[in-house]
């Protein structure tokens, strides 16, 4: 499992479980060999080796990047279901590799995605209106050099002040990769622009992050590194 | 396919069938995760994973053959072990142990339920330890004040 989701508002976890070609909703409180009170599973369902996703819990809305497209289901969907909205085909630009990673804000009706876009050899920032469906064009593009992207993993929105917060790790095939960094831009960027902070570099004792979660309350970024087997906790008021 | 250890030829290219295989319920070969060779006792060192043991073959042998030795017991701390490695200058064999977050040391010729002679571990035994492994992801549970990682 390479992403998780805590709804708050209904108390519930989701994750993607790529072997199984499933979105599984447990239990906020959930331990133990505790089964699922929701799969999302079947031929009806497009799911191609899922391995990322947001929920939307404020529209009910579980999102999920496919291979050349994103998936959206209603959040309580169960069983072998047909997703409610598919952002598929050549003008919205998503790579035919699945993105790996997405973010949904609510609150500006925004899909986040990372993707190949065209020849290019890292990756962009797709950002998609909440309720699109079939061919469109995203609404902008983080791309550029200066972006200092090469692949995103992992990415966060918070709304209230309208930021993008991601997880660089880095490319697969190396153990130790450098320019490995936790990137926010704003939610209003385009172009080749570079993010607002970066969270990197020898102080940072970041080696390889993948995952990023956001505290608010207590105002701190949280990060997964693969490489330390860790999880690292940021007090990083800017933001909030 | 049954576990096995497969032996072949150094300079085997291609299509080439191997030498000899050690194979069978004798073996007691369950998930072999890792294996290393001791050239000057001729012996195989196998990490069990499904077996909770360390397998010790001589390299000659072939098909449904028992184990020389097994590393093996409440008291050596094995646990799923899917790394074995050999330190030939101290007599050594290092053991990583998947299920309970640990590496344990043994003498090179250690069999039965041996005490391991040092154990690494982030934390005391007894005691939970970490357990992240290859985080992929992180999310915050803001009712319960908790971090949730999937591992």
């Amino acid at each position: 499992m390479h992403d998780i989701r805590y709804d708050a508002i209904h108390d519930e976890l989701i994750v993607p479980n790529q072997f199984a070609q499933a979105i599984l909703t447990f239990r906020g409180g959930a331990d133990g060999e505790e089964a699922p009170i929701r799969i999302i599973q079947g031929s009806r369902t497009q799911l191609k080796r899922p391995d990322r996703m947001d929920v939307d819990p404020i529209h009910n809305e579980i999102f999920v990047p496919n291979s050349g497209s994103i998936l959206v289901f209603d959040r309580e969907a169960n069983g072998n279901v047909a997703p409610i909205r598919v952002i598929r085909g050549p003008s919205t630009q998503l790579s035919p590799r699945p993105p790996n990673a997405i973010a949904v804000d609510p609150v500006n009706n925004l899909i986040i995605v990372p993707s190949i876009v065209g020849d290019d050899q890292y990756q962009s920032i797709l950002i998609f209106n909440r309720t699109d469906d079939g061919d469109v064009a995203p609404k902008a593009i983080i791309r550029g050099s200066r972006t200092g992207i090469i692949q995103l993993n992992q990415i966060q929105v918070y709304p209230p002040r309208g930021w993008i917060i991601a997880t660089q790790p880095g490319p697969d095939d190396e153990l130790l990769p450098g320019a490995t960094f936790v990137g926010i831009w704003s939610i209003h960027d385009k172009g080749n622009v570079a993010p607002r902070w970066k969270i990197g570099g020898p102080k940072s004792t970041l080696k390889k992050p993948r995952g990023v979660a956001l505290d608010p309350e207590n105002k701190e970024i949280i990060v997964a590194d693969m490489r330390l087997n860790a999880v690292l906790t940021y007090y990083f008021p800017e933001i909030f | 396919m049954p576990p096995s250890i497969s032996v072949h030829s150094r300079t085997a290219s291609g299509n080439t069938p191997p030498l000899r295989v050690i194979t069978g319920p004798n073996t007691q070969l369950n998930w072999p995760a890792s294996i290393a060779v001791e050239s000057a006792r001729g012996e195989i060192f196998v990490a069990n994973d499904g077996g909770n043991s360390i397998l010790v073959f001589r390299v000659t042998d072939q098909g449904n053959v028992a184990p020389t030795r097994v590393i093996k017991g409440p008291n050596t701390g094995i646990s799923n072990p899917i790394g074995v490695s050999l330190d030939t200058l101290n007599n050594e064999v290092w053991v990583s142990n998947f299920g309970s977050h640990s590496v344990t040391v043994y003498p090179l010729a250690a069999d039965g339920d041996t005490a391991p002679l040092r154990t690494i571990r982030a934390a005391p035994l007894g005691k939970k330890a970490l357990g992240i492994g290859n985080p992929g992801g992180v999310a915050y549970d803001s009712k319960r004040k908790e971090i949730l990682v999937p591992n």
